[in-house]
């Protein structure tokens, strides 16, 4: 049942999942990680499990990478474009879009087109931009204030508050499984630092876990960024989590484990574990220099 | 072409990428992403109007390069459709822009 797994960072964060899962059996209702600085990971780790998911590759698997930018595209966010940064990152993904969805995996689209272009009867919805007008405008009346979630309302509304993305479209996503895993993104500003809660309805710890983490990470770094906050602690919950070590439709038990002890073993190197770098080192500078 | 696309996409002057290119050992060693090279492969698409093949059909093991994403786009326009069509709207051939 519920378990919360609290770690410093993205990497340790996501190995304790996976030696909590392991220990239950490989699945977990309600697993709830809280990673204090998500913007750092532990490169030996990704190396690993990268390593892990290319050597027994399928359909359904991709590097950490190919995963962090379904979320967040981050290598078209330039920050150093002031103003412009926004426009050039929604364009220029927009223009992938033909090439992207003739992709099978990408054929409903990503969860970045969900946040970019949010399906309504009004048109498309860019949640993202209204969600750091609101922020920004919310963090100049008052900087105290905390959650500003509505949970009735939908993007479309006129009344709709800063602080609560949608993937999930009723009506849309009539699926069982698959796309969209990720349900809900929840933010919460509070002394001038963006927190964030993303709700995953199911979520899969090898091929696909730590590509979220890198990828909310990356997308809350954003999101503070733009609305000249800063990034806080990112909490992820699955409310089905699974270690993914069946042998059929998984990678097998022995072979996880396995893979969860030689990433054990990084931390046991100081030197290795003490390397760590920024998931979107683009906004490295900006986020000290706002700190001093 | 593809150079100059990536430069627009970076932001940045075709001649800054091109001294990345070289300090990064050459155009099979500097990588693009998925995202990038989705939107640059899209702009090629309406260039020559007719469908290319996605960063998904290069080797996942591969990384992305400026010269994989070349050898896509050529072998692409290469196969025999694209010989009724080689010669493009502004006169060049698919190999010249490609590049």
């Amino acid at each position: 049942m519920a378990a919360i797994i609290h770690r410093p960072n993205l990497s340790e964060a996501w190995l304790a999942s996976m030696e909590h899962l392991l220990l239950v059996g490989g699945k977990e209702i309600n697993l709830i990680t809280v990673i204090d600085s998500p913007s750092f990971e532990v490169l030996a780790v990704r190396q690993r499990l990268d390593e892990f998911i290319s050597s027994r590759r399928s359909n359904q698997t991709w590097p950490v990478s190919t995963v962090a930018n379904t979320i967040f595209p981050a290598s078209l966010y330039l920050p150093r474009l002031g103003e412009g940064a926004q426009d050039h990152l929604y364009r220029v993904h927009k223009e992938g879009d033909r090439i992207r969805r003739r992709f099978n995996a990408n054929k409903s689209g990503t969860y970045f087109d969900r946040l970019t272009a949010w399906p309504s009867d009004k048109g498309e919805c860019n949640q993202l931009e209204r969600t750091i007008r609101r922020l920004g405008k919310a963090a100049n009346r008052n900087p105290l204030s905390s959650a500003y979630e509505i949970a009735v309302s939908t993007p479309e509304d006129d009344e709709y508050q800063a602080g609560d993305l949608r993937i999930y479209k009723p009506g849309i996503d009539n699926r069982t499984r698959g796309f969209p895993c990720l349900s809900h993104i929840s933010l919460t500003s509070v002394k001038g630092v963006l927190h964030m809660t993303a709700t995953y309805r199911n979520q899969h710890f090898i091929s696909r876990a730590y590509g979220n983490y890198v990828g909310l990470s990356r997308l809350l770094g954003f999101l503070a960024h733009e609305a000249e906050l800063n990034p806080g602690e990112l909490v992820c919950m699955a409310t089905h989590a699974d270690a993914e070590i069946r042998q059929r439709r998984g990678f097998g038990k022995r072979a996880v484990q396995a893979l969860v002890d030689s990433c054990r073993e990084i931390f046991s190197d100081q030197q290795a574990a003490a390397v760590e770098r920024p998931v979107l080192p683009a906004l490295q500078l900006t986020h000290s220099l706002r700190t001093q | 072409m593809i150079v100059a696309e990536l430069a627009e996409i970076q932001a940045m002057e075709r001649s800054e990428l091109e001294s990345e290119i070289l300090e990064a050992g050459g155009d099979d060693q500097l990588e693009v992403d998925s995202p990038q090279a989705e939107a640059i492969l899209s702009r090629l698409e309406a260039f020559y109007d007719r469908e290319l093949p996605g960063p998904e059909d290069l080797d996942p093991e591969q990384f992305t390069t400026i010269r994989a994403l070349v050898n896509l786009v050529v072998s692409r326009l290469s196969e025999p459709e694209s010989a009724r069509g080689g010669v493009q709207r502004n006169g060049s051939t698919d190999k010249d822009r490609a590049a």
